[in-house]
């Protein structure tokens, strides 16, 4: 092999690889994300201060998707903080 | 169109400085409509007229309006049972008009109801020259108000919060992972544009309540709780950027021989007086005596409508 294909590997996998573990973080961050903006609009149907009943009641239908996310993971949210750990590569 | 509105403590005379400046307006020929956002109205009783909840016809151009806002309390929840039955079909089996009755009574619900009777009020008078509310008393008037303001940030966070969303989901999309087809961009999101038609909505009020258009007239008697309330229905105005451009001493003492049993309230008067004067020293201040017999019917609303003369001329040149 030559040196360069050696060093293009090494760069390429470390870019790789960087570029894996970013995507990771930036998912768990879109995560937390999504999960704030459920519990803002649930908010006032679940009696804690938040926007309005309308407000609440004309996005639920359009945040089914980030509503069933949201629901799984705090079913499992004594999970979480492994979870979080194992992205951060705290382990 | 211009919009005028009377804030003060309850039985100060918002209701009748209300009637007063509609007629005072209407007398230099403009159109005038007067409309009671009070729950506890008076103002057909201070026109000698019946209560219909209908805009009566007073004179040629002036007309008033009594907002029946159990009526309106009723219409919101109707919208948002509504609304809950069809985001949630299941409910519609189940019974939906008893958690609209707690609801009823749920902190809010009257701000949001008398809200809306304000705009549409305002939507549907778009002729007139000027439309004068008279308010519930400071405490609500104040939470009525301060309502679009506060969900107009609820709705701008929402709407920064959700930014981040799709950026962070444009991000994965660009490195090629897979993101289940969720909308990346502020055109496609339906939670994006449903955010930004609301935010429209609520702008039309947080405009139309901090344009040059509408002003607050403060009411107050010569006392001290009065005067309190009045400075901070000043101070939270302020805050929210609604312009207040004057100040009714409504009811104040002026005898001709001086009683020894009024002494101490003629002088809590006068410290009131330089208080206010000291207070509120940028806007027009005008003082009406505490008459003889109650202002009701036109003609009593005339002499009041001359004691406020000054303000009616600074309202007029805004
Ligand atoms: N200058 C005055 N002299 C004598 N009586 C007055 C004067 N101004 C108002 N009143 C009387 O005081 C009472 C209260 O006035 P008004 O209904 O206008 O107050 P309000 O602030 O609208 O009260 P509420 O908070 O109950 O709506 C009425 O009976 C009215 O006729
Ligand atoms: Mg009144």
């Amino acid at each position: 092999m030559r040196l360069r294909d050696i060093v293009k590997r090494i760069f390429g996998g470390v870019a790789e690889s960087f570029k894996e573990r970013s995507g990771e973080l930036v998912r768990l961050e879109l995560r937390e994300l999504e999960n704030a903006f459920v519990l803002l609009v649930i908010s006032p149907l679940i009696g804690l201060p938040g926007p309005s009943t309308v407000t609440s009641l004309r996005l639920l239908p359009l945040i089914e998707r980030e509503l069933a996310q949201s629901l799984n993971v705090s079913r499992r949210l004594d999970d979480m903080l492994a979870e979080m750990l194992g992205y951060l590569d705290i382990t | 169109m211009r919009v005028v509105i009377t804030v003060g403590k309850g039985g100060v005379g918002k209701t009748t400085t209300a009637a007063g400046l509609g007629v005072a307006l209407h007398e230099r020929g403009y159109t005038i409509l007067i409309v009671s956002l009070d729950p506890a109205h008076n103002l057909a009783d201070v026109f000698n007229m019946r209560s219909t909840y209908r805009k009566t016809r007073v004179a040629d151009r002036l007309e008033i309006l009594e907002i029946n806002v159990d009526e309106a309390v009723k219409k919101y929840l109707d919208e948002v049972a509504l609304m809950m039955k069809t985001t949630f079909k299941h409910l519609s089996v189940l019974n939906i008009d008893k958690y609209i009755d707690v609801l009823s009574n749920a902190p809010g619900v009257e701000e949001h109801a008398i809200m809306n009777e304000f705009k549409r009020v305002l939507e549907e008078n778009e002729d007139k020259d000027f439309i004068i509310f008279d308010m519930p008393p400071t405490g609500l008037s104040l939470r009525i108000v301060s309502l679009p303001f506060i969900h107009r940030e609820w709705l701008r966070q929402l709407k920064n919060l959700r930014k981040a969303i799709l950026d962070r989901r444009r991000m994965l999309r660009n490195v090629g992972e897979d993101i289940g087809g969720a909308p990346c961009e502020e055109t496609e999101d339906p939670v994006m544009r449903e955010l930004e038609t609301m935010l429209r909505e609520c702008e039309f009020l947080t405009h139309r309540l901090t344009s040059n258009d509408t002003r607050c007239v403060l009411v107050l008697a010569p006392e001290t709780l009065p005067l309190l309330e009045a400075k901070r229905a000043f101070e939270k105005l302020r805050t929210l950027g609604i312009s207040v451009s004057g100040c009714v001493v409504n009811k104040v003492l002026r005898l001709h021989s001086p009683v020894p049993e009024l002494r101490s309230k003629l002088l809590e008067q006068e410290q009131c007086l330089n208080e206010i004067k000291r207070c509120f020293k940028d806007l027009v201040i005008v003082e009406v005596p505490f008459l003889e017999r109650e202002p009701r019917g036109l003609d009593s609303l005339k002499t009041y409508a001359n004691y406020i003369e000054p303000l009616v001329d600074s309202i007029v040149r805004s």
